[in-house]
């Protein structure tokens, strides 16, 4: 007979190996051969160079350039409970059989967080150790503290996911974030200073905390199917992470209604076929979460790359980087343009050729003129930010005709 | 305006009035070394409602895929006339996208056939209150329930006024009242001049609606033509029910 133990390492054992089959259909020998282990290898040794002597702009590097770097998987931790679809028909009166479950399941949240924090911390050591000249009381101190809220952020945007839905989901997972985010700064700006025994209070008081909502998860009914969805989305990460190119689009979640552009409102004044296809599928990017995050991600990485070269680079990356992003964009478009509902229609060439050159000036416009902006400010001087920004308009819309 | 696939399979834009759809398929399927239908051949002319009907498994939804076009294999010839060669086509499962409003996914089907902007608003609004679904038109179909989603497609297909309607059982998931706007629809559709190659299950609404009957069965036509020529065919009583032919054939 089967225990509620049995039934979770069944489910960590298929999760395990259904991971490495991904990443085994990605990560062939050949790659593993010429990409990874060279890649390793030189890592590894520019690694020990770098902790040997380390370069001066590290020792220069803020404090601050800490918990920034960590920020991210604060906002991206994901509780696992390894429940399935299927326990709604069978578990859903097991109630002792989910809850022990859960509690499984966050035991593993808890050791991979960890595992990931402490991987982080080894990658940041030479600026931690050699240029902040923290002790490695202080480094555990502070790596205790991300753990413990990450854990926070985790439990507390999992509980607010079972108990909410659309719009205000999204609005108090946001002030949740925004409430802890500068909670786990000026705890880190603290530790850095504060003896060991401050540290460790600050974690116990969070600890308890966290006791708190532990209890609360385990004692909640309603968030079956919130976690339900969580764990589809995090069995299938990999697979998306890894064939980003060629996967279909997230499911819109419980919204009824778009978030933007609510009423269907037109955005361009022309009507014809190109023009409305290009128009349908920037409305259709717009409101896909995932797509505004990447672009995000990737335009935030693009100005920090261009602030922090030199000139002649710096404005050759204004020209380079929004056409690696009009390629990206080129072939989410083609993914779109093959989803069945459109396919279902006939479309001219010229008209697809029209609305891909019309959505992909249009989507990277914003991004492009910040970039400008921002590179001018930086690079030139106050009198540049604005002259950038129209140079870099100018030129995307020539290079945004380029077929490819 | 001929679309020549390396199958074979004939597909051409011929606009005339004698009829609005001729389908000849010689044989099609998945793959050649299988071949699903063979041998099915029949007209829907202008203001005729065919109801394509069979068991299950008997071929209908193939031979609806083959004239689409969306079969691998196929050998034949099938010609889309009427007055602009246009065709509308309401699929069983509804095929909607994620992320666009139901007047969006109205808007789409518009811009592919080109339609007058203001063309389009006014027959769109009018198509959605007679569906009821104007309240709704703001919102993503793809939460709609199955008879509302059903009720998009039908929508989609009724906005472009095609020459030739292939609706593949509609029925499915539309309540009586939907079922009987639908048909309503359908008929003033027909009086326009429209054609409908109508594939169902639903043998006494197809039997009250349609003029003409294809009945296929195994992959080949085993009767056609009206009711009257269908007992004939089937040997069966003057005043049979398709019903009972359906099973004398079947």
């Amino acid at each position: 007979m089967m225990n509620p133990q049995q039934l979770f390492a069944r489910r960590l054992r298929r999760y395990a190996t259904e991971q490495y089959q991904v990443w085994r259909s990605a990560l062939d020998w050949t790659v593993l051969l010429y990409l990874l282990v060279p890649a390793i290898l030189i890592g590894g040794g520019t690694y020990r160079e770098i902790w040997l002597s380390p370069p001066s702009w590290l020792l220069e590097l803020s404090w601050w350039w800490y918990p920034v770097v960590l920020l991210l998987p604060l906002i991206l931790g994901r509780l696992r409970t390894f429940q399935e679809e299927a326990d709604i028909l069978f578990l859903a009166q097991q109630q002792h059989w989910l809850r022990r479950i859960v509690g499984l399941g966050m035991i593993y949240t808890i050791v991979v967080q960890s595992i990931t924090v402490l991987l982080l911390h080894l990658l940041m050591l030479p600026y931690l150790v050699q240029g902040l000249g923290l002790t490695w009381e202080t480094l555990l101190i502070c790596a205790g503290w991300t753990v413990a809220l990450r854990l926070l952020c985790t439990l507390a945007v999992n509980l607010a996911d079972g108990r909410w839905t659309g719009w205000r989901r999204y609005t108090v997972d946001a002030l949740l974030l925004l409430a802890l985010l500068p909670l786990y700064v000026y705890g880190m700006r603290q530790w850095m200073s504060q003896p060991v025994w401050a540290g460790l209070l600050g974690i116990a008081a969070v600890a308890v905390v966290l006791v708190w909502l532990i209890r609360r998860k385990l004692a909640s009914r309603s968030s079956l199917f919130a976690d339900i969805a969580s764990e589809r989305d995090a069995r299938l990460a990999s697979t998306e992470l890894l064939l980003s190119q060629a996967s279909p689009p997230k499911r819109i979640g419980r919204l009824k209604q778009p978030l933007v552009l609510r009423r269907s409102q037109r955005l361009f004044r022309r009507s014809d076929a190109g023009t409305m296809l290009a128009e349908l599928y920037i409305k259709s990017v717009l409101r896909q979460f995932g797509y505004v995050r990447l672009n995000l991600g990737f335009f935030s990485v693009s100005i920090t790359a261009v602030v922090l070269t030199p000139l002649w680079l710096g404005l050759a990356l204004l020209v380079v980087l929004p056409l690696m992003a009009g390629s990206w964009q080129r072939a989410q478009w083609k993914h779109w343009f093959d989803e069945e509902f459109v396919r279902h229609f006939r479309w001219t060439d010229e008209q697809a050729a029209q609305a891909l050159e019309t959505s992909k000036f249009w989507l990277l416009l914003p991004g492009v003129l910040v970039l400008g902006l921002i590179a001018g400010f930086s690079l030139i001087g106050w009198w540049g930010g604005p002259l950038t920004m129209v140079g870099a308009g100018l030129v995307w819309r020539l290079t945004s005709k380029l077929p490819f | 305006m001929d679309n020549q696939n390396k199958n074979m399979l004939k597909t051409s834009i011929e606009p005339q009035t004698d009829y609005v759809l001729r389908v000849a398929i010689q044989e099609a399927g998945y793959d050649q070394a299988a071949s699903v239908i063979r041998d099915i051949a029949f007209d829907v002319r202008p203001g005729e409602m065919i109801g394509l009907i069979g068991p299950n498994g008997a071929g209908k939804s193939t031979t609806i895929k083959t004239l689409l076009g969306l079969l691998k294999y196929g050998q034949g010839q099938v010609i889309f006339g009427g007055a602009a060669g246009r065709y509308g086509y309401v699929p069983e499962q509804p095929v909607l996208y994620e992320y666009l409003t139901l007047w969006e996914h109205l808007r789409l089907a518009a811009a592919a056939y080109e339609m007058d902007e203001a063309d389009f608003a006014e027959r769109a609004e009018r198509l959605l209150s007679r569906f009821r679904l104007s309240e709704v038109k703001d919102q993503y179909p793809v939460k709609f329930s199955k008879g509302m989603k059903q009720k998009v497609m039908l929508i989609i297909g009724f906005l472009l006024e095609p020459d030739v309607y292939i609706v593949d059982e509609p029925f499915v998931g539309l309540d009586p009242r939907a079922t009987r706007d639908f048909l309503d629809m359908l008929e003033a559709e027909r009086q326009r001049g429209a054609g409908i190659l109508m594939c169902t299950h639903v043998l006494d609404t197809a039997e009250r609606v349609c003029q003409g009957f294809v009945l296929i069965n195994k992959g080949a036509v085993v009767a056609r033509g009206s009711l009257a020529d269908v007992r004939v065919q089937a040997g069966c009583a003057s005043d049979a029910l398709l019903f009972d032919c359906f099973h004398a054939l079947t």
